[in-house]
């Protein structure tokens, strides 16, 4: 049974995200085993089975059905759960598009895990960048704490009136979800404060008030729906950053909101990092530092929405910037790389797109450090003939 | 309930955009006719999605979701199970998809649902064809039949394989009720209907619904190849029920020939092919009626 008090524990983020959940006690979790995401859904199965979380709990026949209970759940008017990784999330991709299209604030955790081919189980964020474009807020945890923290505050966003759109929380896979960690957990009371129970107040079925959900809208009415799901987008960015506040507050822990930075008062050189990656980076800016070099990381945390003004304004006063990518736009750069230029544009500054840690192959501190030199090369160059540097990758010359 | 006393009108309005002829827009106001409005109600992309589901004309006067192609049972196994979290009882949960997003990209889906015994309600309504994309053949197109991805031309003479047997597969799940109906037989029809309304667990009604553009017949010939297609056993009437299967009615296997020449898609048939499908219709009775002979399932 898991503790009713406050408690904290070493754990997986797994576990943590699964603990989460029954605090968050949504009404219907679906789900579908793959890996590195499957102890969530085999500790939920066990929670259920305890009575630490009374939801219907649906064995779904594969990731595109799991979805799809989850998203008509919710348009029924219950919170729902699930957690998938790579080729499960691919799969479910259609109906991640209509939940996103149908404002349904489901909750999901993606244990990210190289999309094939070539195939592999290892961490990489080529499952949920494919997704960023399915109108479902995306945001990535450095460690197993965030995660916990992050479902609680997941739900809470997604299902803001300002909002009503779908979560991914992101979390690497095996270097978070099989790695045990120190976590604390609320309370359930703590938990039922900030985050109460739900109740649906938009469209949702019921046979004394019908409305439909998801139908066919011709030209003459779509594009003022999409534009609301933009306008929710945008929106999203102030919850997130109340909902944040709220949150470090409440419990001592503050994110940052959108992005976080670190010791870039200074900073001459700074890389923007996302996930697990973070904690390796700021280690490395600690080591430089004490070397004297002015250097900073910005950890990027939500990448749907993209906090374009936070990050031009993180990034203001360096003298070159790197991004980190774990993933890649095959014919383009890193896909964080994209939306970081974007958001410089008026800033014009030298910057380098850092592809690593593919297929999950490890990132090490030297391969931080490897960035931060490579990024002196380039301080106050007009022009980058090609920004992209694959770190650590056998035949490439950088 | 007798026909007569069905309401007139059911949560299926009038007014919808099907073709002249069409009998799923028949089916689906007959069926809620029967349901009544304490039902929700789910539909894949198909004709019925377009003819009575696009705004701001929608023709389900209850509560309407309308998903992807693949997943019709898992999008009512989420309605269903919410209603269920949320205590509310009496509410019937309708899945109802063609052929197409049946028996072939929604069967993962709807053995899944079977399998769970998920308290739902699946209708198929079984026009034999992808009709709303413009007549292609699906899984469940009747071998020798003329469509768009299945020409008569050269050595092509139509459908080159039989149709799958949704009912026998959901049967092998030990569903908790498999029916077939046709609204030729409408008492038949309200009766499984009205049975499939008041049990719970996962329950499967497939009713042929005759296309007219797809079929290439003439708009009023519906009722007509309904009716014909039950007495020369190109469509059966089965109920599989408490582990037991019925066959509701014995064909004669008369006029088929004739049934299938008022047909533009099997016009063309040869012979051979006659002989092909009145030996596929008259095994399929035959497997049908051996089943049905067996004390009980399980």
């Amino acid at each position: 049974m898991i503790p009713r008090e406050k408690y904290t524990d070493m754990m997986t983020a797994n576990k943590a995200v699964a603990i989460a959940v029954t605090r968050a006690r949504p009404k219907v979790v679906a789900a579908y085993p793959i890996s590195p995401q499957t102890d969530i859904v085999e500790h939920l199965a066990d929670y259920v089975a305890q009575g630490n979380l009374k939801a219907e709990y649906v064995r779904a026949e594969g990731e595109h059905s799991a979805m799809t209970i989850c998203a008509a759940a919710q348009g029924t008017g219950v919170r729902t759960f699930t957690a998938t990784a790579s080729q499960g999330l691919a799969y479910m991709h259609e109906v991640v598009s209509a939940t996103g299209g149908m404002r349904l604030p489901v909750v999901m955790f993606v244990a990210n895990r190289t999309l094939m081919s070539p195939g592999g189980i290892w961490p990489e964020y080529s499952d949920s960048m494919p997704e960023r474009d399915a109108a479902w807020l995306q945001l990535y945890v450095e460690d197993n704490q965030e995660a916990f923290d992050m479902i609680l505050q997941a739900y809470k966003i997604a299902e803001d009136s300002r909002v009503l759109l779908p979560i991914m929380v992101c979390g690497d896979g095996y270097i978070l979800t099989h790695t045990t960690d120190k976590v604390e957990v609320l309370s359930i009371d703590e938990v039922d404060e900030f985050l109460p129970s739900y109740k649906a107040e938009h469209a949702y079925l019921d046979v004394d008030r019908p409305t439909a959900q998801g139908i066919i809208v011709p030209p003459e009415y779509h594009m003022e729906l999409k534009y609301q799901m933009h306008r929710a987008m945008q929106d999203a960015k102030i919850v997130i950053k109340e909902i944040n506040t709220e949150y470090g507050d409440k419990f001592g822990r503050d994110y940052g909101g959108l992005l976080s930075t670190y010791r870039m008062e200074d900073a001459e050189r700074a890389i923007v990092v996302m996930g697990s990656t973070v904690g390796t980076a700021r280690q490395v800016v600690d080591q430089l530092r004490e070397k004297g070099e002015k250097v900073g990381l910005v950890k990027l945390r939500f990448f749907r929405p993209f906090p374009n003004e936070e990050i031009a304004e993180a990034l203001k006063d360096v003298k070159a910037i790197g991004v980190f990518d774990r993933s890649f736009s095959y014919g383009s750069t890193g896909q964080v790389f994209l939306e970081v230029r974007n958001a410089l544009y008026e800033v014009k500054k030298p910057i380098l797109n850092f592809i690593a840690g593919l297929g999950g192959r490890d990132i090490r501190c030297i391969d931080l450090q490897f960035m931060y030199n490579k990024l002196k090369e380039v301080e106050g160059k007009e022009k980058i003939e090609d920004p992209l540097v694959f770190v650590n990758t056998r035949g490439v010359t950088v | 309930m007798k026909l007569q006393e069905l309401p007139d009108e059911g949560p299926y309005v009038s007014g919808d955009s099907a073709c002249a002829g069409c009998m799923a827009s028949n089916i689906a106001h007959n069926v809620l006719r029967i349901l009544g409005d304490r039902t929700i109600a789910s539909v894949p992309p198909s004709c019925m999605s377009v003819f009575a589901g696009t705004f701001p004309n929608l023709n389900w006067n209850i509560p309407y979701f309308h998903m992807q192609f693949a997943n019709t049972a898992a999008t009512v196994t989420g309605i269903s199970r919410a209603l269920k979290a949320q205590g509310k009882e009496g509410i019937v949960v309708l899945g109802m998809a063609g052929d197409g997003g049946t028996g072939d990209m929604g069967l993962q889906s709807l053995s899944g649902a079977a399998q769970r015994d998920e308290n739902i309600l699946y209708i198929c309504y079984n026009n034999q064809g992808y009709e709303n994309t413009g007549i292609q053949a699906s899984g469940m197109t009747p071998i020798g039949a003329w469509s768009n991805t299945t020409p008569v031309r050269n050595h092509n003479t139509g459908n080159e394989y039989y149709p799958k047997d949704i009912p026998r597969i959901l049967i092998a799940h030990e569903a908790t009720y498999v029916a077939t109906a046709s609204t030729a037989d409408i008492n038949d029809f309200i009766r499984k209907i009205e049975r499939a309304k008041e049990i719970e667990g996962f329950r499967y009604i497939e009713i042929l619904s005759v296309c007219t553009p797809g079929w290439d017949v003439k708009t009023h010939l519906g009722p007509q190849l309904a009716r014909e297609a039950i007495d020369t056993g190109f469509w059966l009437l089965l109920e599989y029920d408490k582990r037991k299967l019925t066959v509701n009615h014995d064909p004669k296997f008369k006029g088929l020939k004739e049934f299938l020449k008022k047909q533009g898609r099997f016009k063309h048939m040869t012979q051979d092919q006659f002989h092909i499908m009145e030996e596929h219709i008259r095994h399929r009775y035959q497997v049908a009626k051996s089943l049905s002979a067996l004390d009980h399932f399980l």
